[in-house]
């Protein structure tokens, strides 16, 4: 969300009046900075054994232009073992080819049952954000608690999608479905 | 003010006759002749000997004198000194002359009143030639002198609103730098002025909203600020911090929009708040009265 900046100064009767308006910031959306910040940390909990070929593909799948911006601002320069991390905004399953992490939006959410049949055991790292569906088949599905952003791990449907889990990634999680 | 000076002589030639059988009043005699001579210094050297001495230190006239003396050397030397001493005395003599004269015999009390309004005026005026963040004290001790002033000459004088009026434009000042330069000190100036307006007045929008602000944009900054690297095992303390920063704005903002509906800044505030405490439902809701007052 933006940021609000009052630059407003009390009204004084023999001064000269000085009130500024609220100047508005337009690229501070703190939530999807935090989800950029997991998806890239997420690199460093699992491991693809599939996929270790070419880039690394980050794709978001429907509209979420500050999570794509933020993403854009934490992968750069970076990689992911040899390979470089690359950016994809699709806005349909067909139109996806070959990726290492598949972050759905909630608007898109309806397509994750098409995503898991497409990419079963091919390595890619499915993450959600919407009520329950962890327990469909999300490995990571971003969810609110206590007014912060956490997450929930599905370590099963994280090998059936051919991924290995770190041994910390379930500490941090919100709950884990074994 | 430049015809001030003949009405006070006017005044004060009847003064001298009164008192001319005395020594030291004598002296005082001297010092409006000095003064109406534009010998101000010298002026002040027999003024002040006439009001160190036994026979005149209680004496409303004389006390007065000096007054209109200091006052004279303050707009002749330091009318662009915020700090200056004449101006300093002038007011110190004109209230010990008010105070002086108890049983209410002076024939010029009401210049004595105007004079006092003038240099409280001034006082207040200087306020704004040092509102920032290195000259702030100096800001603060010519409101008290201010207010030290209106104390004696007006009774309506509301001080509580004045205190007001001075420590928010304060506190929005040191805001203002903080918002520039994020330092920590100004932040701690910001909150403790803002507060002192808040301890006295909590019913304004305005206060509301300036601390409100002032928490909110601190909890957007938490996360800005923050590292794109963080490790996720870290990423938990930020957010804890930003949503108890977060939550210490809501409340100002609740409270300025219950004072001030209309004002659009601080719905949007308030959806900004929702946003970074993830209560969609809420977020929604200010988000779309905020585009609803847009429209009109």
């Amino acid at each position: 969300m933006r940021k609000l900046i009052f630059l407003f100064i009390a009204f004084f009767t023999l001064s000269a009046d000085v009130v500024e308006r609220p100047v508005l910031q337009q690229k501070d959306d703190t939530q999807s900075k935090i989800k950029a910040v997991y998806i890239y940390g997420f690199t460093k909990y699992f491991e693809w054994t599939n996929n270790k070929e070419g880039n690394f593909t980050i794709t978001v799948l429907g509209e979420n232009t500050n999570l794509l911006n933020e993403l854009g601002n934490t992968v750069k320069n970076k990689s992911v073992g040899a390979q470089k991390i690359d950016l994809k905004n699709q806005q349909t399953i067909g139109e996806i080819d070959q990726t290492s992490i598949l972050y759905i939006t909630p608007d898109k959410s309806y397509l994750l049952s098409e995503a898991l049949s497409k990419f079963k055991g091919k390595s890619v790292l499915i993450i959600t954000e919407k009520q329950g569906l962890a327990k469909v088949g999300a490995t990571i599905n971003f969810i609110v608690e206590e007014n912060k952003q956490k997450f929930e791990l599905n370590k099963l449907a994280a090998t059936r999608a051919g991924l290995n889990v770190g041994s910390g990634i379930e500490k941090l999680a919100a709950s884990v479905i074994n | 003010m430049s015809g001030l000076k003949h009405i006070w002589l006017i005044f004060l030639l009847p003064i001298m006759v009164v008192q001319n059988a005395f020594a030291q009043t004598s002296k005082v005699n001297k010092a409006i002749e000095l003064y109406s001579a534009k010998k101000l210094d010298s002026a002040k050297v027999l003024i002040n000997e006439a009001v160190q001495s036994p026979e005149s230190n209680k004496d409303y006239n004389a006390w007065m004198m000096r007054g209109v003396i200091y006052k004279e050397l303050y707009k002749t030397n330091e009318t662009n000194n915020v700090t200056s001493p004449y101006r300093d005395s002038a007011t110190v003599s004109f209230i010990q002359s008010l105070q002086l004269d108890a049983a209410n015999k002076n024939p010029q009390k009401d210049l004595v009143l105007k004079s006092l309004n003038y240099l409280a005026s001034l006082y207040h005026n200087d306020i704004n030639k040092t509102l920032d963040t290195v000259n702030y004290q100096q800001c603060l001790l010519n409101a008290e002198k201010h207010k030290a002033i209106k104390r004696v000459i007006d009774p309506a004088f509301n001080e509580q609103k004045y205190s007001y009026d001075v420590y928010s434009t304060i506190g929005s000042m040191f805001e203002k730098g903080f918002e520039q330069s994020m330092s920590k000190t100004l932040l701690d100036l910001a909150k403790t002025y803002l507060m002192k307006a808040y301890d006295i007045n909590s019913n304004t929008d305005f206060i509301n909203k300036n601390i409100g602000v002032l928490y909110y944009n601190q909890a957007v900054d938490i996360i800005k600020k923050m590292d794109y690297d963080v490790p996720l095992d870290k990423l938990p303390i930020y957010q804890d911090q930003s949503v108890a920063m977060g939550k210490q704005a809501l409340p100002y903002l609740m409270k300025a929009n219950e004072l001030n509906p209309s004002d659009k800044s601080v719905v949007e505030g308030l959806a900004g708040i929702y946003y970074l405490l993830n209560d969609s439902e809420k977020y929604n809701e200010y988000k779309k009265k905020f585009e609803e007052m847009n429209k009109q």
